[in-house]
């Protein structure tokens, strides 16, 4: 089994490294060591992506596993098809008054969960990241939605610049690279 | 969880029902109009069944109209009576 080390490394490194690492073990089994559980779980959505069986563990203070099994073509196949993104960069939907703006923003949200057809993955940047931290109802919706199996990924920088890093309460933290990777692989909705 | 709906005849009039229930303290929440209920675009206030009697009464205090009251979930509503105070 190849192992990677990316203990000490900050993010996206591990990601970049994992994504190296599964392009060249044509087949094997992958080990990814990291000391913190954001880069655990952005391992471990590149895996899940790109159709491997990824299992994730914390053995140890400041260690994290990321074991991935190698991609059958059935798996990696299914990933591809009729999926899509939902991206979300503002607390509005379209441009207008605001208060309403975010009124369509929760409806859109709301009725997103009464489709027959999920989104793979939503992801929030900009100021979209406030529907993953400060709006109670679209953090309902977003929470249910995530129960149905769809990823809720918040941009981790722009978390950080709008000061709500502490208060995300729906999805996970991810980085530009996995952003710029899930938008032009799936075909992508913008409210 | 059995819940109520109340339709209204504008988007402003909907918006401003959502901002008093919040003030109040009523844990009520606008969706977007269930296509059951018309094709149109449209916001309606969803409401546990529990403050039905309360929230209409605080419509009708501060003259909030209402169009129509439904009961029901997700995309299943059934029109019914608004006969409490």
């Amino acid at each position: 089994m190849n192992t990677i080390d990316a203990r000490s490394l900050s993010c996206p490194q591990p990601v970049i490294l994992t994504k190296k690492a599964l392009a060249e073990a044509m087949g094997e089994e992958l080990l990814v060591l990291v000391d913190n559980e954001t880069a655990a779980w952005n391992v471990k959505n590149l895996g899940d992506r790109l159709g491997y069986s990824v299992v994730m563990s914390n053995p140890e203070k400041g260690t994290y596993q990321v074991r991935f099994a190698p991609a059958t073509d059935t798996q990696a196949a299914s990933k591809q098809e009729g999926g899509y993104v939902v991206a979300l960069s503002a607390e509005e939907m379209g441009t207008g008054d605001t208060a309403f703006g975010r009124k369509l923003m929760e409806g859109f949200i709301y009725a997103l969960n009464e489709q027959d057809s999920l989104p793979e993955y939503i992801l929030c940047y900009n100021r979209g990241v406030a529907l993953t931290t400060e709006n109670d109802k679209t953090i309902q919706d977003l929470k249910a939605l995530e129960d149905k199996g769809v990823q809720v990924l918040s941009c981790g920088l722009c978390l950080e610049y709008y000061g709500l890093k502490e208060r995300l309460v729906v999805g996970q933290v991810t980085n530009m690279y996995r952003i710029c990777e899930l938008m032009t692989t799936y075909p992508t909705t913008r409210p | 969880m059995s819940q109520v709906l109340y339709t209204f005849s504008s988007s402003h009039t909907a918006m401003e029902a959502e901002l008093l229930c919040e003030e109040m303290g009523h844990p009520c929440r606008l969706i977007p109009l269930p296509s059951m209920i018309s094709a149109g675009c449209g916001l309606a206030l969803l409401c546990p069944a529990a403050s039905r009697g309360a929230v209409a009464g605080l419509l009708r205090q501060h003259q909030l109209e209402t169009e129509g009251l439904y009961a029901g979930a997700g995309k299943v509503w059934e029109e019914m009576r608004d006969d409490l105070p």
